[in-house]
């Protein structure tokens, strides 16, 4: 990473992939590529933090960068990888961005299947992405420092800056994805919406491999007459409380899974995040937090249609936990 | 791999990730050395010891072979 | 850096767009005390300026010199000066008084 950033600060158009304890590893030089406005765009292929040694997917390594700057994207399957790659540099490199993104892809069950792509054309690509024309850059003829010294007389207004920006890039975000829907027929949103229309109960998921097992599993709740639905976060920075509060309230519960935990804290990532998305609002629904799918376990549609009737059924007792590890061997 | 026209192909996704990036026009990528098992011989080669290829270095740009 | 500048202000990035840039900053915005030298007890000896860490002790003119004695006094550099003591605890006749910046 700290070769992207000598990169990205000459005025190269940047990218890097990386995963698990390679994104621990980089973790210091993630705060350094946002404050310093550089839009790289880096793959991130969700996979388990050791120890144990563990090499499949889950999302514990995304999790530990919430709070990196960048703006991270999920893609749910391979195409939604490959149309979003472009976006990602259409996004960073807005003049009213100007930070890196991340782009999230579900390990192995993601990352490494065949799958059928519609592909674009080099036309299409340079159509949809102008060249890089970088905002500054290093120049000899134009000397400039980049990440210097700030003291705290500047500090805490550089990070007000730099938190401002992160939030207005939800405009550019939306932007880019419906200019990518109407050039190319495949539109995306931040939040992504199935069967919610008269749904109770809401599936809420991140990440390709829960978000379509799910899919499954919602079918074959509603064929039981479940009145469910599913939502699929595919913005997770900057978190879009708007939408999220627009789809949720006035529901009766969510069933929230996460495939990463907290240790010791409020249990899952996206759960705790849609608690302080609903907290204190009238017509809340019940939050369930599940933790699931760690370290490459399979969860199987099966599986999550049971998980997800017994939660629902514990909540209308209104006896459930602040969170709950489901398929563990006690 | 890169088409005259859009097409429908089966592909594994990191490398359909990668065309995608192809195509994007990056000037740079910063490789771990071990993940370009893929790269072209040619493409390794010129490749500067720190895993940084960049367009001037490489005439087809970086990651899949024709 | 006497005026500080606000979120609009700032570069992209926080980078300093103007070579040479840090001769214009002046750690002397770091103090919250500063050294006042009592001209009368100031011997002149020097010890101030030997151990300031930040070679800000200068030689100033005594507006009531002591012709052929003491001509000059130690005084501190405003722009540079971090307040951080060292030379009123070193000041043998304790001419050098820490007083809190702003203070009346």
């Amino acid at each position: 990473m700290s070769a992207c950033v000598g990169l990205s600060a000459t005025g190269c158009r940047t990218f890097t992939a990386t995963s698990s304890q390679g994104l621990a590893l980089m973790h210091e030089i993630l705060f350094i590529v946002s404050a310093m406005r550089l839009p790289i765009v880096m793959a991130t292929v969700n996979r388990a933090l050791s120890a144990p040694i563990n090499i499949w997917g889950d999302l514990s390594d995304v999790m530990a960068n919430r709070d990196i700057g960048w703006v991270q994207l999920f893609g749910n399957n391979g195409q939604e990888v490959y149309d979003l790659t472009p976006c990602c540099f259409k996004i960073a490199e807005d003049r009213r961005v100007l930070l890196p993104v991340m782009l999230n892809i579900d390990g192995f069950t993601l990352s490494h299947v065949v799958e059928p792509i519609e592909t674009l054309t080099q036309q299409d690509f340079d159509d949809f992405l102008p060249p890089y024309e970088p905002a500054q850059r290093l120049d000899v003829n134009q000397p400039i420092s980049m990440g210097p010294v700030g003291p705290p007389d500047i500090f805490t207004e550089t990070k007000k800056v730099h938190d401002d920006a992160l939030v207005a890039s939800r405009i550019v975000v939306n932007e880019v994805l419906d200019d990518f829907g109407r050039r190319f027929g495949r539109s995306y949103r931040a939040v992504e919406e199935y069967q919610t229309d008269d749904a109770d109960v809401l599936l809420f998921t991140i990440g390709g491999t829960l978000g379509e097992t799910g899919h499954t599993a919602v079918d074959a709740l509603r064929a039981r007459g479940m009145k469910i639905g599913q939502v699929l976060l595919r913005l997770w920075r900057p978190f879009p409380f708007d939408d999220i509060r627009r789809i949720f309230t006035g529901r009766k519960a969510v069933i929230v899974y996460d495939r990463a935990l907290s240790v010791g804290g409020p249990g899952g990532p996206v759960a705790s995040e849609l608690r302080a998305a609903m907290y204190g609002r009238p017509d809340a629904p019940a939050i369930l937090s599940l933790i699931a799918a760690l370290g490459g376990r399979d969860v199987r549609a099966v599986e999550m249609a049971e998980q997800i009737e017994n939660a629902v059924r514990r909540a209308g007792e209104g006896e459930y936990p602040a969170y709950e590890m489901v398929g563990v061997r006690e | 791999m890169t088409f005259e026209t859009r097409r429908r192909i089966g592909i594994e996704v990191s490398i359909a990730q990668a065309e995608a990036v192809k195509l994007c026009r990056v000037d740079g990528i910063a490789a771990y050395p071990i993940t370009p098992k893929r790269t072209s011989s040619s493409i390794s080669r010129k490749s500067s010891p720190k895993g940084i290829s960049t367009r001037n270095t490489s005439p087809s740009n970086p990651s899949i072979p024709p | 850096m006497n005026v500080k500048p606000s979120t609009r202000e700032l570069a992209l990035g926080a980078a300093i767009l103007t070579p040479g840039s840090a001769r214009e900053y002046h750690t002397g915005g770091w103090r919250t005390f500063y050294p006042k030298t009592d001209e009368a007890l100031c011997i002149t000896c020097g010890l101030c300026w030997i151990f300031c860490p930040d070679a800000c002790r200068v030689i100033t003119k005594r507006e009531n010199p002591i012709p052929g004695v003491l001509p000059d006094y130690y005084d501190f550099n405003p722009d540079y000066c971090k307040g951080c003591g060292i030379c009123a605890q070193e000041c043998p006749t304790g001419a050098i008084r820490m007083i809190e910046e702003g203070a009346p």
